[in-house]
């Protein structure tokens, strides 16, 4: 019995990755092959899969995007690749129909939640598994505020661009009055405290219409939030003269958050802030030892977070023209952490990467369909995302925890709690 | 008064449920120190696999008794097998390799093994919940004007029953100790010659049975099975675990009830649609108050 486990142990898949890695690692090239080969194979399958699609110009178009990013993002001072990417990011959008551009736009979405989340998860340690709270409670202040009584808002006609630093403000509010019981304590409770927290979010969305608790002193049509049947006919913001009406146009808008919140981050990262939530991630008592307000800098990284996921919100909002409370559900926390956790924790082209990879690709795919003859597997990309999201979890965590792409950071970090493991092995 | 007596039978049947499994999440805490994120998907499999196995029996017609239970007990003890393989090949691939990352990755990991289960489950399902057959008398029992279905007084009885089974279990028996050793201190334990690898995987398999026999009971209760079933359950019961004081077996009993018990009461003072509220309300009220919960040991240490 024992020697079959120890022969099962010998072929499990740690055991093959570290002896493929210290194979290959003897020889410089098998070393190079190995560091560099997923930064090959990655586009390779990319553009294989773009190639495998319907539609092909544009598929195709869009999964050289992926490739090319993955690689171009290796390098913040790749200044060739930040000009061809920024300037295929801007112009794509011309030549693509309605479904493609609104899956660019989830893209820059999704991909600036994961940069809000990330200062929480990635910068400052704190797992929350409740985001979608405070990117619903932007999306509700910009729809209640703007909608007309008969879309279920307040019809107060507050403009989009003062709501979004409202937003904000309010979002980081609640992450606050949410992170002060909460963030005393260890980790793990701050996750299911956040996990339900953002369920509370949803009910109280669906509840809070003309007959909820708090919603039938509020307005007797249609309470607070207008209950499960939503908010609606949302207006379209302005720039100055222009109607923002498709997803093309906010998807400009998206970028723009999007890169203003990518440049507070990694600003905030390496400022004074950063070096003292990186102090609390690495070692709590540690960093209180040497007089880091361990409470307020994590209050701190909660409500920055929070403000992000705010701003998407009412970005969201003001695109979609309409909110419901299903919008609002656990799926939207974990796509968020997901991208975060896989893209590579503490770092923005991270996120970006892990927004490409698990909200573009899946719907890059969506109708793309496999037929293996004894079963055929259709919508792969549609049915099978939240499958495939939840075995790389897995995968990411048990192969490679610190992410695709980690900050150095980051991955010295991991690299240390693996020298320290090995040693205790022997 | 007869209100109030309903409540409280209501609450002592779905106390019972949250107890059985968040004896799960508090068996693996407290050897681990992990929250197991996807136990609640080890109830949501028990359940399937009570439908799926009731339904069998119902095709070849032997649910034709008042209460057939030899099926029931096949049913349960099917659920309860599938829990546990399911726990074990968890633990090895997902949790394992893990034991000495850092604290976040096999929390991670264990949400990547719920979401990959629940939606599994989904695509198996095509979407659809299940129905359950018929396996209690549809009657209701009256005394008064409280109303009981044969269903809930099963229930009640049966997590009383695996509640102190395990109680006996955890407090009597060798395997028990050693589970307790490991929990008090691994490093020890493993040099008094307890075989940890092998006790945290007996933890697993202890608390899934639990949780399959509380999916396969709860689908008979509720009548459906979806994949989605495990999350609110596995939530509150993990609630029950940290206000009973994580790491506590009688904590997490005492806990499941008085959630069951609050729970149906608020039904009463702030309507259905707020029930699931109730539970994340205690959590943080426990958790400001008294993070070390009613019967947990005060750790004055944060790891």
């Amino acid at each position: 019995m024992s020697t079959l486990r120890e022969a099962l142990a010998q072929w499990s898949p740690s055991r093959l990755w570290q002896r493929a890695e210290a194979r290959l690692g003897r020889t410089s090239a098998g070393a190079a092959a190995l560091r560099h080969g997923q930064y090959v194979v990655l586009p390779l399958a990319a553009i294989a899969a773009g190639l495998a699609a319907e539609h092909m110009t544009i598929r195709w178009a869009f999964a050289m995007i992926i490739a090319a990013s993955y690689l171009m993002l290796r390098s913040s001072t790749n200044l060739f690749g930040i000009v061809v990417l920024g300037a295929m990011l801007a112009y794509l959008p011309e030549h693509m129909d309605l479904f493609e551009r609104g899956i660019l736009f989830d893209v820059a979405l999704y991909a600036m939640l994961g940069i809000g989340l990330n200062i929480v998860v990635g910068y400052a340690g704190l797992l929350d598994l409740g985001y979608v709270a405070f990117f619903a409670v932007g999306a509700y202040l910009f729809a209640l505020l703007s909608a007309p009584e008969v879309g279920g808002g307040f019809d107060v006609g507050t403009s989009f661009w003062l709501v979004l630093p409202m937003a904000m403000v309010v979002a980081a509010l609640v992450g606050v009055l949410l992170g002060i019981p909460v963030l005393r304590l260890r980790g793990d409770y701050l996750a299911i405290v956040t996990l339900g927290f953002g369920e509370i979010i949803g009910i109280m969305l669906n509840n809070e219409g003309a007959t909820g608790l708090i919603g039938k002193h509020v307005n007797s049509t249609h309470g607070l939030t207008n209950g499960s049947v939503g908010v609606f006919s949302i207006p379209k913001p302005y720039f100055f003269d222009i109607k923002l009406a498709t997803p093309h146009e906010m998807y400009y808008v998206v970028l723009v958050g999007c890169l203003l919140a990518a440049f507070a981050a990694e600003r905030i990262r390496v400022s004074r802030v950063g070096r003292a939530w990186e102090a609390i991630r690495e070692d709590e008592d540690v960093a209180a030892a040497m007089g880091v307000n361990t409470t307020q800098y994590k209050l701190l990284a909660f409500a920055i977070g929070a403000s992000i996921g705010g701003l998407g919100g009412a970005i969201f909002a003001a695109k979609q023209s309409a909110v419901f409370p299903s919008d609002f559900n656990l799926d939207v926390s974990v796509n968020v952490l997901a991208l975060v956790i896989i893209g590579g924790m503490g770092n923005v082209r991270g996120v970006v990467l892990g927004s490409l990879l698990l909200i573009g690709l899946p719907d890059v795919l969506r109708d793309f369909s496999i037929d293996l003859g004894f079963v055929s597997l259709d919508n792969l990309g549609a049915d099978y995302r939240l499958v495939i999201f939840g075995a790389a979890l897995v995968a990411v965590m048990v192969l490679r925890p610190e992410g695709l792409l980690p900050s150095r950071r980051r991955a010295a970090e991991f690299e240390q709690a693996r020298v320290i493991e090995a040693e205790r092995a022997t | 008064m007869q209100e109030y007596i309903q409540l409280l039978i209501d609450g002592l049947t779905i106390g019972g449920v949250y107890a059985v499994i968040a004896l799960g999440y508090t068996l693996v805490y407290g050897v681990l120190r992990m929250i197991n994120f996807a136990h609640g998907e080890l109830f949501m499999m028990g359940a399937f696999t009570g439908y799926y196995t009731l339904n069998g029996f119902q095709q070849h017609s032997s649910l034709n008794d008042t209460i057939p239970v030899f099926t029931i007990a096949v049913a349960i003890v099917l659920g309860m097998l599938v829990a546990v393989a399911l726990a074990v090949v968890m633990e090895r691939i997902a949790y394992r390799p893990l034991r000495h990352a850092p604290r976040l990755a096999p929390l991670i990991s264990a949400i990547g093994v719920s979401i990959f289960l629940r939606n599994i489950m989904l695509r198996v399902t095509n979407a659809q919940g299940k129905v359950y057959p018929r396996v209690f008398p549809r009657t209701v029992l009256e005394f008064g004007e409280v109303r009981v279905l044969y269903v809930q007084i099963f229930l009640i009885v049966l997590s009383f029953l695996f509640l102190a089974l395990l109680y006996l279990f955890i407090e009597r028996t060798k395997i028990g100790m050693a589970i307790r050793a490991v929990a008090e201190d691994r490093t020890t334990a493993a040099l008094m010659g307890v075989n940890v690898d092998r006790t945290i995987v007996l933890t697993f398999v202890s608390g899934a049975a639990l949780a399959g026999a509380a999916g396969v009971v709860y689908g008979m209760y509720v009548t459906t099975a979806t994949s989605g079933m495990g999350f609110i359950p596995g939530i509150k019961a993990f609630t029950a675990a940290v206000l009973g004081g994580i790491g506590s077996v009688p904590g997490a009993m005492l806990g499941g009830y008085f959630l069951g018990i609050s729970e149906s009461l608020s039904t009463k003072w702030l309507g259905a649609q707020y029930k699931d509220v109730v539970a994340f309300v205690l959590l943080v009220g426990v958790l400001i108050f008294r993070p070390w919960g009613l019967l947990g040991k005060r750790e004055d240490k944060r790891a």
